[in-house]
């Protein structure tokens, strides 16, 4: 069998098959066929080519449309999950957007700025006040507390002994400063309450205290922690 | 193609998209309701046999995800086109990797081809699929679309990267081939 002549009209019949046409093309194409063997049956093989297509399953709307990004106002969250049919859970997108514009904001950088200046100042002014030979032992101020709680380690009695001061005066100190570090922030501020004459009683009850450990130590943290409590290195 | 309606629908689907893009999520519903069986046939007679409802859940996902980047110049359901074949490309390829296969020519169209006969009741039918597993990739994906979808010239251009002649072509050489084989 030769092809129609007309290509135009060839090239529609798929359009035909699948009812893609306007009635009046579709009027036309109906005409051409009855007199056309060619596309009669090229429209029968369309028929067939369409009947024979692979069978699509039957698609789930509700759970293709729990997994689909959701919209907000400062983009979308994506989200995982919808083809189990398991709840929603956002997960990293271009949808979370305020935590950056918070930090994307002169004044909360300005203040950032003042807060780590500020912060290493006063870790400067610790420094040197825990160094100082004539600092008296109470006299400890609250940013030596504070200092020595967020770094310290681990609680650990033996800081005293493992950073033996070779100097006697700052002696008291750097007993205070570890004992702060080992028993937290409350020992310290009791500390300041107490008289001279406690505090020398306390001073050599300490100065009696067995160094040693009862249990294993960690060889490394109190050297870190002394360090960072207060610079006495 | 009715052109009115195609252009209707288009529309229609823009009117969602914007819809979906100020905040509201029903939009999304009626984007998914009206593309998603088309996206699964797509699917389908582009060879695909498993977990094509995943197929189709990520060809929206991807499409939602990036609508910003949708220009509005083919129509969304050809834009979704155009996601899902590159996915079932990327399946492929991973398929492929997985299982050491060679190459993704005709030879292994025709084992799915074939694969499938079995399960195609139909004689006609069977000699189509036949017919199509003989055809090149290129040829079978032009005439899958254009026979078995429906697609326009310059929607299967789109999709392929391809010009609406090649497209042409490729369509017209096809149904030749199939026609002979079916001949003999």
């Amino acid at each position: 069998m030769s092809e129609c002549l007309s290509a135009e009209m060839r090239d529609v019949l798929p359009d035909f098959v699948h009812g893609q046409l306007d009635d009046g093309r579709a009027a036309e194409v109906r005409a051409h066929i009855v007199n056309c063997a060619a596309c009669a049956a090229e429209v029968e093989l369309l028929r067939a080519v369409m009947s024979a297509a692979a069978a699509a399953p039957e698609m789930n709307v509700d759970r293709i449309v729990r997994a689909l990004p959701t919209p907000t106002r400062h983009g979308f969250l994506l989200h995982k999950g919808g083809a189990t049919g398991s709840p929603l859970t956002p997960v990293a997108s271009p949808a979370m957007p305020h935590r950056s514009r918070i930090w994307s904001r002169p004044a909360v950088k300005i203040a950032a700025a003042v807060a780590i200046v500020a912060a290493g100042g006063l870790s400067l002014v610790v420094g040197r006040d825990v160094l100082r030979p004539d600092t008296q032992v109470g006299q400890t101020s609250p940013s030596i507390e504070v200092a020595s709680r967020s770094v310290a380690p681990a609680p650990t009695p033996t800081l005293p002994v493992t950073t033996a001061p070779s100097s006697p005066a700052a002696e008291p100190k750097v007993r205070e400063v570890a004992v702060a570090a080992s028993s937290g922030i409350s020992l310290t501020a009791e500390l300041q309450d107490l008289s001279d004459e406690h505090l020398q009683t306390l001073l050599a009850e300490m100065d009696q205290m067995d160094g040693l450990p009862a249990a294993e130590p960690d060889a490394l943290e109190p050297a870190v922690g002394n360090d960072a409590s207060g610079g006495t290195r | 193609m009715n052109p009115e309606s195609q252009w209707s629908a288009e529309d229609t689907d823009r009117v969602l998209i914007e819809q979906w893009k100020a905040g509201d999520s029903r939009a999304a519903t009626e984007l998914v309701r009206r593309h998603a069986d088309a996206l699964a046939r797509f699917a389908a007679s582009g060879g695909e046999r498993e977990e094509i409802e995943e197929l189709v859940q990520d060809t929206f996902v991807r499409a939602f995800g990036s609508l910003d980047s949708f220009r509005g110049e083919s129509s969304f359901r050809t834009w979704l086109f155009t996601i899902e074949r590159r996915l079932m490309l990327d399946r492929r390829r991973a398929e492929k990797r997985a299982r050491n296969v060679v190459s993704l020519d005709a030879v292994e169209a025709s084992t799915e081809y074939d694969a499938l006969d079995g399960m195609v009741a139909q004689e006609t039918a069977t000699r189509v699929k036949r017919a199509m597993a003989s055809l090149s990739p290129m040829q079978r994906e032009v005439f899958a679309m254009r026979a078995e979808q429906g697609l326009a010239y310059k929607e299967i251009a789109t999709i392929l990267e391809t010009s609406e002649g090649a497209a042409r072509v490729h369509y017209h050489n096809a149904i030749r081939a199939v026609k002979e084989l079916l001949n003999e």
